[in-house]
């Protein structure tokens, strides 16, 4: 089933001047149609100005199509009267850690979604420990969130998305402003929760390593999907890719390289665990 | 540099007090500072002083920690001493060159200073045994009568949760934006005071552009955790009162009516 559907999606920033006169427009999603399958992992990569970040917004009723329509799990995000509704089913990370915590203590920080969509607190405890628990983050509760990493600071942004527990998470480059530590952490959280939760994840980045861990890619370029499909069928494309001015994973781009050269790796190969897998069979069968 | 700052020197402790309903700390403190205020006599004093021992010695707090903050108005309470001292008229206690020490003055002075500092020290067991988002708690809930004359209360509670939220992290900006400009040639040291202050231009201009930014960051990222006011809102940790707090409404009101009945009543001779 899919969860989030765009028909026709579009839309336009306008610039205008005091006088209302519009001084520039520019088209950040044009004619986007693309279907999200409930329970899957998707990628969106592209690069800056592409629109990927305007089409994240779309999905959980922040903006709202200048033409066309977003459907989250039948909704219309169009529809003024359900923006909460929306945003409980589909929650929403964003890029900087510091910017998106609200309270002064990490356990009350979670609570801040269940608070608004108003639970009773028993309720609210229950889910508070539970998200965090997931994200692995427990130890942490009491704490104050200045005390804690990047990564752990993006972790607890997405228990406090956990915590309404909504069936699909976007997550807008939540790794861009981590070290190489906290962006792992943050990714296996996610990883996590797709394969043990079942939330659907919608993770825009740049990272083409991220983007490998992901079922699907989907290559935004100019306000519109440019190229749709597996981690292994998007990296066979090398030419494409670098139309779109997007460069291979170092493991995939060596995998190639190899395979120029007359080794006999199969295809398909997206990261370093499936190329050292491939090379193993390679070495074993001489 | 942020990581030092402390907003409202919250001493964390287990005591009797520190788990008082915020409510209950804040109307005590609003009381006992009223009350400061009608002291006239020693039998007043004496009741006045042995309230505020009784809530330092359940508070835990140590007493050095109090009386750092008196540092602060130490000034004040040379000053407020000084001129009181000197410019009451009454009876000549001794006289300093042109200036004469009555003792009207020397008590005035010395009630003035006392009331100071229980003021400063009444005030200072509020913040060190109550947490910035418990007080705010507090407000939001104990004045929420307030929303008859529609004041906002609920968004009042959020700015101030939010702005202590942000200070630590304003704090860390101003540093990282100092330091930029600082390898860019600046100098906030030298010069006179007009240079100085226009020296501060190229701090604040990117300090509340980042500001705004980080605002307008917030803003969506509430939003998306359907955030709309404080409508329909609950908490998960409701302020409730208990046998704790009912018995200390009970002794602040017995508090209050005996500082009353002193003023009227006292005991002993007039100081």
């Amino acid at each position: 089933m899919d969860i989030i559907r765009t028909l026709h999606l579009c839309h336009r920033f306008v610039t205008k001047d005091g006088d209302g006169k519009v001084i520039s427009s520019k088209d950040a999603l044009d004619d986007v149609n693309l279907s999200i399958e409930e329970g899957s992992f998707t990628a969106i990569i592209g690069r800056n100005g592409s629109g990927k970040s305007t089409m994240a917004r779309h999905l959980n009723a922040l903006l709202r199509p200048t033409s066309g329509t977003v459907l989250v799990d039948g909704m219309d995000t169009a529809d003024e009267s359900r923006p909460l509704a929306i945003r409980e089913k589909a929650g929403m990370v964003f890029q900087n850690p510091d910017n998106q915590i609200i309270a002064s203590v990490v356990e009350e920080d979670v609570a801040f979604g269940p608070e608004n969509i108003g639970l009773p607190p028993e309720e609210i405890w229950e889910r508070v420990a539970q998200s965090l628990e997931s994200v692995g983050l427990s130890s942490c509760r009491y704490m104050s969130p200045e005390r804690l990493s990047g990564g752990q600071k993006q972790r607890v942004a997405i228990a406090g998305i956990m915590a309404m527990r909504p069936s699909c998470m976007i997550l807008d480059e939540p790794t861009a402003m981590l070290d190489p530590a906290g962006r792992k952490s943050v990714m296996d959280a996610v990883k996590k929760l797709n394969a043990q939760e079942k939330v659907t994840i919608i993770l825009i980045t740049h990272y083409m390593e991220e983007a490998a861990m992901a079922d699907r890619i989907i290559v935004m370029d100019q306000g519109r999907p440019a190229a749709d499909g597996s981690p292994g069928e998007i990296f066979s494309d090398e030419e494409k890719l670098d139309r779109l001015h997007l460069s291979l994973p170092p493991a995939v781009r060596l995998a190639h390289e190899l395979q120029r050269r007359g080794i006999g790796l199969p295809d398909g190969i997206i990261d370093a665990d499936s190329l050292v897998q491939a090379l193993t069979g390679v070495l074993c069968r001489k | 540099m942020g990581r030092s700052v402390t907003i409202g020197q919250y001493y964390p402790a287990d005591s009797p007090i520190h788990r008082l309903d915020p409510r209950v700390k804040l109307l005590g403190t609003l009381v006992f500072l009223v009350t400061v205020f009608f002291i006239k006599n020693i039998d007043s004093f004496v009741l006045a002083t042995a309230f505020l021992v009784l809530v330092i010695v359940l508070s835990r707090v140590p007493f050095r920690l109090m009386l750092k903050g008196m540092r602060a108005i130490l000034a004040i309470l040379v000053l407020t001493f000084v001129l009181s001292i000197f410019t009451v008229p009454g009876q000549p206690l001794a006289h300093l060159g042109a200036l004469t020490i009555t003792r009207e003055g020397l008590r005035t002075a010395l009630y003035m200073c006392m009331r100071l500092f229980y003021l400063v020290t009444g005030a200072s067991i509020m913040t060190l045994t109550t947490t910035p988002a418990k007080l705010t708690d507090g407000m939001e809930k104990g004045l929420r009568f307030l929303r008859v004359f529609h004041v906002p209360v609920h968004e009042i509670a959020m700015m101030m949760s939010i702005a202590l939220r942000f200070i630590p992290i304003l704090m860390d900006e101003l540093d990282r934006i100092m330091k930029a400009q600082k390898a860019r040639g600046a100098d906030f040291q030298s010069g006179g005071l007009i240079t100085r202050v226009k020296g501060l231009i190229p701090i604040l201009v990117p300090l509340f552009v980042s500001a705004v930014r980080k605002a307008e960051d917030l803003a969506n990222a509430m939003e998306a955790r359907c955030y709309h006011g404080g409508e329909g809102r609950t908490r998960m940790k409701p302020l409730v009162y208990g046998k704790r707090d009912a018995a200390a409404y009970l002794l602040l009101a017995i508090y209050t009516a005996a500082v009353i009945l002193l003023g009227i009543f006292p005991l002993s001779a007039k100081l």
